[in-house]
C-alpha cells in the first residue's frame, strides 16, 4: 500500500483533486456528477487526450514538439478535403490518410531533431511556421464545412452509451501502454530519455527512437485532426493554435518529466481530465470562458514549482543526511 | 586579426549583406518599395519585433528561452489600456504602474528559473499561460480601447512629419542592451553562465542572481514593446504580441545566438530582425500572400540551422 | 587451451600532438585476472578505451581477439565479440529497473518478455550470489550496488573479457569481499578479467598477472607472485626524479598564512586540519577518492561544510559561496579543466578575466583595452602560446589552457591558491613551467596548496606533504625526509 502511494502518488493526487473539484461543483450545480455530464466531459476531452499521449511519448525522449498545432491543422484540413470529395463514405480511409500525413510530418521533425543536434523546440518552431503558413497558403484561409456522410458519425456515434471518440481514446491508451511497457521500441524510448549516452553504448539507435516518438505523436495528432473534423463537421486552417501548450501542460502535470526518461500514461490522462474538468466546472459555474487559460497557467506553474521545490528539499536532506 | 581568432562581427556583416541584397531585389520587384513612406514604415515595423528580440536574445544567451515574453507584452498592453481607457489614470501613472507589474512578472520568471532551477522553457511555458490567462480575465477576452487622443507618442507620433518616434525607442533600448551585454560585468557573466554554468560556478559567478536579472531585463523589453503596441493600435489585447514571439526566436537564431547559450551578439540578433522584417515587408509589397511569409521565415530558420550544423562538422 | 583471448601489439595513441601511449603491448589469457596498474596519466584508461572501441588508436596498432586481427574496433564490435567494460562512471539507466538494466539489449524480440528478462537477470545475480530486488529502479540503489548490477550485465552478455575500472571505489568492505568471490567464479567459467586499481593490496589479492604502465610505456608484465610491494611501487613511479626539485629557498617561516581546522563534510571529508606557512608550497596527495578535491571544494565554498574553521592570516573567515571565497582571497584551480575550468566556446581574454571583471572597468563599463592588457601581461609573464588573446579556448593545448587558468587566478590576487591536479594532461615542458609558477607565487606570499596524484611532482615542488586517505590526513612529512615509497605505503596500503 505504501509503495503504491509512493510510486503512484502523483496520479492519486490528481484523481483526488479532480474528485474534489467535482464535489465542489456538484454543490453548486448538481448536474456535474450526472452520467450525461461525465460522458460529455470524456467526449469533450477525448481528442486532446489522444494527442496528449503522443506528446508524452516525445517528452519522454527528452524532446518536445511545439508544431503539434500546425500538424493538427494540416491533418484536419486534408481529412476534411478528402471527406468532402468522397461524400464521407470512406471513413476509415479518411482517418488513415490523416494519420499517415501526421506521421510523415512527425517523422520530418524527428529526423531534424536527431540529425541537427539542436534543441527540439527550435527545430519544431521552424516546422510549426512552415506548416501553418503552408496550410493557410494552400487553402487561402478558407474553411471546409458541410461535411456529411457516415464519416461525421465516427466520433459521436455511441457504443454502450459512450461516444466512439472516447473508445478510440481508450484504445490509444491501451495500445500506448502496451508499446511503452511491453515492446522493445517503447523501452528504448524510456532508455534514450533516461541516458542517451548509455543507450548508444548498448546499441540503441537515438535516431530511430526519436523517429518513432515524433512519428507516433504525429500519427495521433493526425487521428485527432480526423476526429475533430468528424465531430465538428467543419475544418479550418486556424485550428489547433495553442494546442502545444495544453498538450505539454497535460503531460507535465501528469508527472512526465521534461528532462526525459519518466512517462506516466495514467498521469497524462488525468492531466487532460483535470484541465477539462476545470473548464467544465467553470462553464457550469457560469464563469466566463477566458478564466480557463488562467486556471491552466496556475496549475502548470504550481505543478512545476512544487516538483522543483521537492527536488531542492530532497537534495538538502541528502546533503544533511 | 589572425586566422585562428574569429572576427566578432561576422554575422552582422552577413546579415546586413542579405538585407541589402533583399532591399535591392524588392526595390526592383516593386515600384512602391523604394519610397520614403515605405522605408520609414519598414523601420517602424522593426520596432516591436526588435524589442522582443532583445529580450529573447538575452534569455537565449543565458542558456534558456523566455517563452512568456509575448504573453507578458500582450498583458502589458491590456493593463495600459485598462488604466488609461477604463480607469482614466494619467498616462504617466499608468506607465509606471505597468512597468512595475512587468518587472514583477520578470522577477517571477527569474525566481522560477534562477532560484528554483526549473528548466527555462518549462517555467516560461507555464508563466506564458498564466500571463495570457490574466490578460484574458482582465480584458474580458476582448480588445480594450483607449481614446485616440491619448498615448500617441510611442507609436503614432512622427517627428518632422515622417520619422516615427518609436524608432528612437528601439535605438535607445538597443544601445542599452548592447552596452549591458558587451560592456558590463553582469552582461559578461550572463554570457559565461550561458557558456557553461558549472564552469561559471567554479569561477565564483552567482548564477541565481544573474539569471534572475536576465528575466527581469527581458520583461522590461516586453514592457517597452507593449508601449509601442498600445500606442500604435490605441488598444490592448491579450494576444496582440503572440505572433512576434516565434519571430523573435528566429531573429535571434539568424543572428547567430545559440539556443544552447553563451554565443551570439545582440547586434547580430537585431540584424536578424532587419532581415525578417524586410522579408515580411517586401513580400507584402510584391503582393505575396502573408501566409507565404510564415513559410519563408520558418523555412529559413531550418535552413540556417542545417547550414550551421553542416559547417560545424 | 592456453591461447590468448585478447592481445594488443604496437599500440600508439597521440592526442593533438602529445603521445600518450608508446608501443604498448598487452596480452590476456583465458580465465586469468590481469591487473593493470600505474599512476594517473600512465595511459590505463586510454588503453581500455582503445580495447572497447571508444577511442581509435594510431595507425599500425594491432588488436587480436582469439588470435584474429580486428581491423577496426568499434563499441558494437566489442560487445559482439564479448568484451564488457564496467566504467567508473556507471553508464546505465537510472529510470529503469534493475532487471532491465541487466538485460538491456540482450533480448531483441519486438515484444519485451519481462518474465524471461527477470529470469535472465536473476540467473546472473544468483551466479554472483547477490540479492537485489529486480523491480527496483536503478537510481534508487547505492552506487556500490549499481556497480554489482553492471557486473551482472556483463555476465548476462556472456562476456569473455570483463574490464573493471576501479571497481571497488564505491564498494563497502563486505561488497569488496563479494566482488572477490564473483571474480573467482567468473574465472572458473573461463572468463578473463582486466582489473584496474590504485589499491595494491587488492591487486595482490585478485591478480594472476600484473602489467605496469608508466607515462604511456609498458614497463613490465609478470606473474603477480613475482612482485613485491616495493618492486611494484618502484616500477609504477620510476626511480629517476622527473622534475627539477624547486624548494623553498627563503628559509622556513613560522608565520601561518592559511589554516583549516577540523573541516567536516561527510562522506568525503572527515575532519581535516592543516596549515600553510609563508614561503611554503603544501602538497596534498593520496588516492582518487581520498577526499582531496572535496576538501578543497568545501574550503572554496562549492560544497557546504558541516563543521570546521578556516583562517586566513590568522583571521577566521566564513565562506558562503564561491564568490565569497574569491572575495576573501581563496582561489581554487579545479581538477577537470574541460568541465570545470574553461569556457570552451569563449576566447582567451574572456577566460582570463572571468573572475576579475571588476578590475577591467573604466568607470562602470568593461574596457576591452584593459582586458587585453591583462591578457597580454600573462601571455608574456607565464608564456602562453599562441600569444593570441582572441583565440578560442578550445583551440589551446592542455598546458596553455592551464596557464590561462593560472592567469585567471593570479590576476585575482589570491591569498590562498589551491591547485587541483594542475599538470594532468599537460606536456612535460609545461609541467615544469607550472611548477615554477607555483613556486613563484609562494615566494610572493601566497599560501599555495598543491593537490596531486603525481608523486614525483609533489616531491619536487612542495615543502611539506600531507597524505590523505578516506577523508582524513593520515601522514605528514617534510619533503627532505620523504621518500616516494614511504608515502605510497601510507597512502595506498595503510
Amino acid at each position: 500500500m505504501k509503495n503504491i502511494l509512493k510510486s503512484k502518488g502523483r496520479e492519486l493526487l490528481l484523481a483526488a483533486v479532480i474528485l474534489i473539484i467535482g464535489i465542489i461543483v456538484t454543490t453548486i450545480t448538481p448536474a456535474f456528477f450526472s452520467v450525461i455530464n461525465i460522458t460529455s466531459i470524456l467526449y469533450g476531452n477525448a481528442i486532446m487526450g489522444i494527442m496528449a499521449i503522443g506528446m508524452m511519448m516525445v517528452i519522454t525522449t527528452a524532446n518536445v514538439d511545439i508544431s503539434v498545432g500546425s500538424i493538427f491543422a494540416v491533418c484536419n484540413m486534408i481529412c476534411a478535403a478528402f471527406v468532402k470529395a468522397t461524400g464521407g463514405t470512406q471513413s476509415v480511409l479518411a482517418i488513415i490518410i490523416a494519420m499517415a500525413v501526421g506521421c510523415c510530418l512527425g517523422l520530418f521533425n524527428g529526423l531534424l531533431v536527431a540529425k541537427l543536434n539542436i534543441p527540439a523546440i527550435v527545430v519544431t518552431l521552424g516546422s510549426m511556421n512552415i506548416m501553418r503558413g503552408a496550410i493557410y497558403y494552400l487553402t487561402d484561409g478558407a474553411w471546409i464545412d458541410g461535411l456529411t456522410g457516415p464519416f461525421v458519425k465516427v466520433a459521436s456515434r455511441r457504443i454502450l452509451g459512450v461516444q466512439e471518440a472516447v473508445w478510440i481514446w481508450v484504445a490509444v491508451i491501451i495500445i500506448t501502454y502496451f508499446i511503452l511497457y511491453r515492446t522493445r521500441v517503447g523501452r528504448n524510448v524510456l532508455a534514450v530519455g533516461g541516458n542517451v549516452e548509455a543507450a548508444t553504448r548498448v546499441g540503441i539507435s537515438k535516431t530511430k527512437t526519436y523517429l518513432f516518438a515524433f512519428g507516433y505523436l504525429g500519427a495521433l495528432v493526425g487521428l485527432g485532426g480526423a476526429l475533430s473534423a468528424a465531430k465538428l463537421k467543419i475544418a479550418q486552417p486556424s485550428n489547433g493554435i495553442g494546442y502545444e501548450m495544453q498538450l505539454i501542460a497535460a503531460a507535465v502535470i501528469g508527472g512526465t518529466e521534461f528532462s526525459g526518461g519518466v512517462a506516466s500514461i495514467a498521469g497524462t490522462v488525468l492531466g487532460v481530465l483535470l484541465l477539462g474538468v476545470i473548464d467544465n466546472a467553470l462553464v457550469l459555474a457560469k464563469v466566463p470562458v477566458y478564466w480557463q487559460d488562467l486556471a491552466t497557467g496556475i496549475i502548470i506553474v504550481l505543478a512545476v514549482a512544487s516538483d522543483a521545490l521537492k527536488f531542492i528539499i530532497s537534495q538538502n536532506r541528502r546533503r544533511a543526511g | 586579426m589572425n586566422r585562428k581568432t574569429d572576427f566578432r562581427y561576422k554575422n552582422e556583416l552577413v546579415l546586413l549583406g542579405v538585407f541589402l541584397v533583399l532591399f535591392i531585389i524588392f526595390s526592383i520587384a516593386s515600384k512602391h518599395f523604394l519610397s520614403l513612406t515605405n522605408v520609414m514604415s519598414l523601420f517602424s515595423q522593426m520596432v516591436e519585433l526588435g524589442l522582443l528580440t532583445l529580450g529573447m536574445a538575452a534569455s537565449m544567451i543565458s542558456g534558456g528561452m523566455d517563452l512568456s515574453l509575448g504573453a507578458l507584452t500582450s498583458f502589458c498592453t491590456v493593463m495600459l489600456s485598462v488604466f488609461i481607457g477604463k480607469l482614466f489614470l494619467p498616462e504617466g501613472a499608468a506607465f509606471f504602474i505597468v512597468l512595475a507589474i512587468a518587472i514583477l512578472f520578470g522577477c517571477f520568471n527569474g525566481f522560477l528559473v534562477g532560484y528554483l532551477n526549473i528548466q527555462s522553457m518549462l517555467a516560461t511555458l507555464g508563466t506564458q499561460s498564466l500571463f495570457k490567462g490574466l490578460g484574458l480575465v482582465i480584458s474580458n477576452g476582448v480588445t480594450v480601447g483607449i481614446p485616440n487622443t491619448q498615448f500617441a507618442v510611442f507609436g503614432r507620433v512622427k517627428l518632422w512629419g515622417f520619422f516615427p518616434f518609436q524608432i528612437i525607442l528601439l535605438v535607445i533600448a538597443a544601445v542599452i542592451a548592447i552596452i549591458i551585454f558587451n560592456r558590463t560585468m553582469i552582461g559578461r557573466r550572463i554570457y559565461l553562465i550561458g557558456s557553461n554554468p558549472t564552469v561559471a560556478k567554479f569561477a565564483g559567478i552567482n548564477i541565481k542572481k544573474n539569471i534572475f536579472f536576465t528575466y527581469v531585463f527581458s520583461a522590461c523589453m516586453g514592457f517597452i514593446a507593449s508601449l509601442v503596441f498600445t500606442s500604435k493600435i490605441s488598444a490592448g489585447r491579450s494576444d496582440v504580441a503572440d505572433p512576434l514571439l516565434l519571430k523573435a526566436v528566429c531573429a535571434s537564431v539568424f543572428g547567430g545566438v545559440s539556443s544552447l547559450g553563451g554565443i551570439g551578439n545582440i547586434s547580430a540578433a537585431l540584424c536578424g530582425v532587419a532581415v525578417i522584417t524586410i522579408i515580411s515587408n517586401g513580400l507584402d509589397m510584391i503582393n505575396a500572400s502573408s501566409y507565404l511569409q510564415q513559410v519563408v521565415i520558418g523555412g529559413l530558420l531550418l535552413i540556417v540551422l542545417a547550414f550551421r550544423h553542416a559547417r560545424k562538422k | 587451451m592456453d591461447t590468448n583471448i585478447l592481445e594488443v601489439k604496437k599500440v600508439n595513441k597521440t592526442y593533438s600532438g602529445i603521445q600518450v601511449l608508446h608501443d604498448v603491448e598487452f596480452d590476456l589469457k583465458r580465465g586469468e585476472t590481469h591487473a593493470m596498474v600505474g599512476e594517473n596519466g600512465a595511459g590505463k584508461s586510454t588503453l581500455i578505451k582503445i580495447l572497447a572501441g571508444v577511442v581509435t588508436p594510431d595507425d599500425g596498432s594491432e588488436i587480436y581477439w582469439d588470435g584474429k586481427l580486428i581491423s577496426r574496433m568499434t563499441p558494437e564490435k566489442a560487445i559482439e565479440l564479448g568484451l564488457a567494460v564496467i566504467y567508473q562512471d556507471i553508464s546505465m539507466f537510472p529510470n529503469l529497473t534493475i532487471a532491465e538494466n541487466i538485460c538491456k539489449g540482450k533480448h531483441t524480440e519486438f515484444f519485451v518478455n519481462f518474465k524471461k528478462m527477470k529470469e535472465t537477470a536473476q540467473k546472473a545475480l544468483d551466479f554472483m550470489g547477490v540479492d537485489l530486488n529486480l523491480n527496483q529502479k536503478l537510481g534508487e540503489i547505492s552506487v556500490g550496488k549499481q556497480q554489482l548490477v553492471a557486473i551482472a550485465r556483463a555476465i548476462t552478455f556472456e562476456a569473455q573479457v570483463i574490464v573493471m575500472d576501479e571497481p571497488t571505489a564505491a564498494l563497502s568492505s563486505s561488497e569488496v569481499k563479494m566482488l572477490y568471490r564473483i571474480i573467482d567464479s567468473l574465472k572458473e567459467q573461463g572468463v578473463s578479467i582486466i582489473y584496474i586499481s590504485h589499491k595494491l593490496e587488492e591487486v595482490f589479492t585478485v591478480a594472476d598477472r600484473i602489467t605496469v604502465l608508466r607515462d604511456g610505456h609498458k614497463i613490465h608484465t609478470g606473474d603477480a607472485s613475482g612482485f613485491t610491494n616495493e618492486s611494484l611501487i618502484n616500477m609504477m613511479v620510476g626511480r629517476e626524479l622527473r622534475f627539477i626539485p624547486m624548494h623553498n629557498e627563503e628559509g622556513d617561516s613560522d608565520e601561518v598564512l592559511f589554516e583549516v581546522k577540523d573541516l567536516v563534510n561527510p562522506p568525503m571529508v572527515n575532519g581535516v586540519s592543516f596549515q600553510v606557512r609563508r614561503n611554503e608550497v603544501l602538497g596534498i596527495t593520496g588516492l582518487v577518492g581520498a577526499g582531496r578535491s572535496e576538501t578543497a571544494q568545501t574550503v572554496f565554498g562549492l560544497m557546504k561544510q558541516q563543521s570546521g574553521e578556516v583562517y586566513i592570516h590568522g583571521q577566521e573567515v566564513h565562506i558562503k559561496d564561491t564568490n565569497d571565497a574569491i572575495g576573501k582571497g581563496i582561489c581554487y584551480l579545479p581538477e577537470d579543466r574541460r568541465t570545470q575550468g574553461l569556457f570552451a566556446q569563449q576566447n582567451m581574454t574572456w577566460n582570463m578575466t572571468a573572475v576579475t571583471l571588476h578590475k577591467q572597468l573604466s568607470g562602470k563599463l568593461l574596457d576591452s583595452r584593459k582586458e587585453l592588457a591583462t591578457t597580454e601581461k600573462y601571455i608574456k609573464s607565464i608564456d602562453i602560446r599562441p600569444a593570441l588573446p582572441g583565440i578560442n579556448a578550445r583551440n589551446l593545448s592542455g598546458g596553455n589552457a592551464q596557464k590561462v587558468l593560472f592567469g585567471r587566478w593570479m590576476n585575482a590576487d589570491p591569498k590562498v591558491l589551491i591547485v587541483d591536479e594542475p599538470t594532468a594532461g599537460v606536456d612535460v615542458g609545461a609541467k615544469a613551467e607550472i611548477h615554477k609558477i607555483l613556486r613563484n607565487m609562494a615566494k610572493e606570499g601566497v599560501a599555495v596548496v598543491l593537490i596531486s596524484s603525481d608523486l614525483s611532482e609533489v616531491l619536487a615542488v612542495s615543502d611539506r606533504i600531507l597524505v590523505m586517505r578516506e577523508g582524513k590526513i593520515v601522514h605528514e612529512v617534510k619533503t627532505d625526509e620523504a621518500t616516494q615509497e614511504a608515502i605510497l605505503e601510507k597512502g595506498l596500503m595503510g
